[in-house]
């Protein structure tokens, strides 16, 4: 559904991703695993049409990634991106605005279950709160791929449950669902499918079923393998 | 429900399962949820979900009715000899754990005698 | 187009709120000083100078508005909001420059309008002033015939003056969005936009000064109007094509 050929970004002094060639199929719930600058954000946002490969391409339906991806393509960003005057319902209007796909009442449900109200400034929201207002929103469209950059960044233990849940209820046969988290005991139950990257190269693609079965490992012990000791680390 | 990251989750939870149907909290012919609500019930991956009904099906403690659900069979004899299955893989455990820790078999028998009695116990 | 159009209008209204606010203040400034203290010219004067300029400044600001709004869509995190849309770069542009016009031209109506009302209500109560601008008014002709000092030929001047100033502003969007999107993380990245940015106003002052001779003023004021336009048109396909094909936000 997605594909990227020989993606390649390169920033002026880094390399950020390296030739990467990467298919995720519907029905499929990735994981993206990686440190911090191991090209994870900037592969997803090439797969956004956000940002320009140097060289390579990234196609969805087989057709490169453009204004019409983005019809069925949800990507939520690690950072806040709403405006500042925007209050919780401005956001979701706004996304009722430009996203067909956007509906109004599974924000509102979800606004609930996540205890946010319609009234509240996104400028003052904590960021827990605000971690939580952009997988409301972006949850409430029903797109075809979901991109979520750390999804469960600032959001407390207890909450993450209600995260998994909010994802988990997207997944379906025709679609896909890539999760990039550095929490990665998070995402051992949810998804099915790990995508190790290091330093802007793609190093293997694994069922994690299998793996678990085949070799009695974890994703992360396979992530502790592949990067070392230092950088897993568990529930911040 | 907590898992061991290291164990194929759908083995976990099917295990949970199989313990439901011995302890009768799931009855014989009693329905399961479907893939997605088992998958948001525990929070795992509808694949993993998947493959949990599969493998009880494979084994006969579970019939998909197509369009009605899965169900729990309604054989006692197979609750009856899965409920033996179980028992016997606990007791061969927990000689395994006894054996490592050097007590013969007597001394087991004489442990479970002990532990028994209720008035030892608190 | 008009969903992004009301997010562009959304993202300025303050300001425009403000520039309303301090004219309606200085307009009362103006009207109090010219009802009740007729006798002080100096501040009348005054706060017809303050008008004068607060006209100016909010025009100015406007556009200058308009142009830091772009330049955040495309250097932080904001720009997600628009980029992340179902949108291309000749809508998302196309909202942007139209919103400025209308803008533009609103203020510079009203404006307008304030200017002409102040001005009738100052002569009807000062009749020396219109004498004085009559006087005026013979010494210009005396210069130039062509020229006349009346209502038509200042709303022609506004409409060049306004016409010139969305150029501008179209010519900033294109200076910012090379500088943003091609040259992003070169060396003297600003400094060649700027140079860039004087480069295109420099052009579109010469394509206008060839127009000056053979007509009326008020026709040759039209015509500078017309080439900015023009020019504002090309400025906007050229900036939204290199935002299509380069700009990573």
């Amino acid at each position: 559904m997605i594909t990227s050929n020989n993606l390649t970004k390169k920033f002026r002094t880094k390399t950020a991703v390296d030739g990467v060639s990467l298919t995720l199929s519907p029905g499929h719930v990735y994981a993206m695993l990686g440190p911090n600058g191991s090209g994870k954000t900037t592969w997803m946002k090439m797969a956004a049409a956000l940002m320009k490969p140097t060289s390579g391409e990234v196609l969805y339906e087989g057709k490169p990634v453009g204004v019409e991806s983005r019809r069925h393509v949800a990507y939520m960003s690690t950072e806040p991106y709403f405006y500042s005057w925007m209050s919780v319902k401005d956001v979701g209007d706004y996304y009722g605005d430009f996203f067909e796909d956007f509906s109004a009442t599974k924000y509102k449900s979800l606004l609930k279950e996540m205890e946010l109200e319609g009234a509240m400034k996104t400028r003052t929201l904590s960021s827990g709160m605000m971690a939580k207002l952009k997988i409301a929103v972006t949850m409430a469209r029903d797109a075809q791929v979901y991109m979520l950059d750390e999804p469960f960044n600032g959001i407390d233990l207890l909450a993450r449950d209600e995260i998994r849940h909010c994802i988990l209820r997207e997944a379906s046969e025709s679609k896909v669902l890539l999760l990039s988290s550095h929490l990665v005991e998070e995402m051992e139950a949810v998804c099915d499918t790990a995508v190790f990257i290091k330093q802007g190269k793609l190093i293997e693609v694994r069922n994690l079923e299998e793996m678990r079965e085949a070799d009695h490992v974890s994703m992360a012990d396979r992530y502790r393998e592949i990067y070392g000791h230092t950088e897993v680390s568990y529930n911040e | 429900m907590n898992f061991d990251p290291m164990i194929p989750i759908w083995l976990q939870v099917a295990t949970r399962i199989k313990q439901q149907i011995v302890t009768g909290e799931l009855p014989p012919g009693s329905k399961l949820p479907g893939g997605r609500d088992l998958a948001l019930q525990y929070g795992i991956n509808p694949n993993t979900a998947a493959r949990i009904y599969q493998e009880l099906e494979r084994e006969g403690l579970c019939q998909t009715q197509r369009g009605l659900g899965t169900f729990v069979t309604g054989s006692e004899e197979a609750v009856q000899k899965l409920r033996e299955e179980m028992a016997r893989r606990a007791v061969a455990r927990f000689l395994t754990d006894l054996k490592g820790m050097g007590l013969s078999r007597e001394d087991a028998i004489q442990l479970i005698q002990k532990e028994d009695e209720p008035d030892d116990h608190q | 187009m008009s969903k992004l159009l009301k997010y562009e209008i959304r993202k300025t209204w303050a300001l425009k709120l403000i520039i309303l606010g301090v004219t309606a203040v200085a307009e009362l400034a103006f009207l109090i000083t010219l009802f009740l203290d007729q006798k002080n010219h100096g501040f009348i004067g005054l706060s017809c100078m303050l008008l004068f300029f607060i006209a100016m400044g909010g025009t100015i600001l406007i556009g200058v508005q308009s142009v830091l709004t772009l330049h955040r869509d495309m250097n932080t995190k904001q720009g997600y909001m628009l980029y992340m849309t179902p949108r291309n770069s000749f809508q998302i542009l196309g909202a942007k420059l139209l919103e400025n016009g209308l803008s533009l031209a609103l203020a510079g109506g009203f404006f307008f309008l304030l200017g002409l009302l102040d001005v009738t209500l100052l002569f009807s109560k000062l009749g020396t002033l219109e004498e004085l601008w009559q006087f005026f008014q013979d010494f210009v002709r005396m210069i130039n015939d062509q020229i006349q000092l009346n209502a038509r030929s200042i709303l022609c001047l506004v409409v060049e003056m306004l016409a010139s100033w969305l150029a501008t502003v179209s010519i900033a969007f294109l200076a910012d969005i090379v500088s943003s999107a091609l040259l992003n993380g070169k060396r003297m990245n600003g400094f060649l936009a700027f140079l860039f940015f004087i480069l295109l106003t420099i052009l579109l002052g010469w394509i206008q000064n060839q127009f000056r001779t053979g007509m009326s003023i008020e026709a040759i004021l039209l015509v500078r109007a017309g080439i900015a336009l023009l020019y504002s048109a090309v400025m906007y396909v050229v900036s939204a094509w290199v935002m299509d094909r380069y700009l990573s936000v």
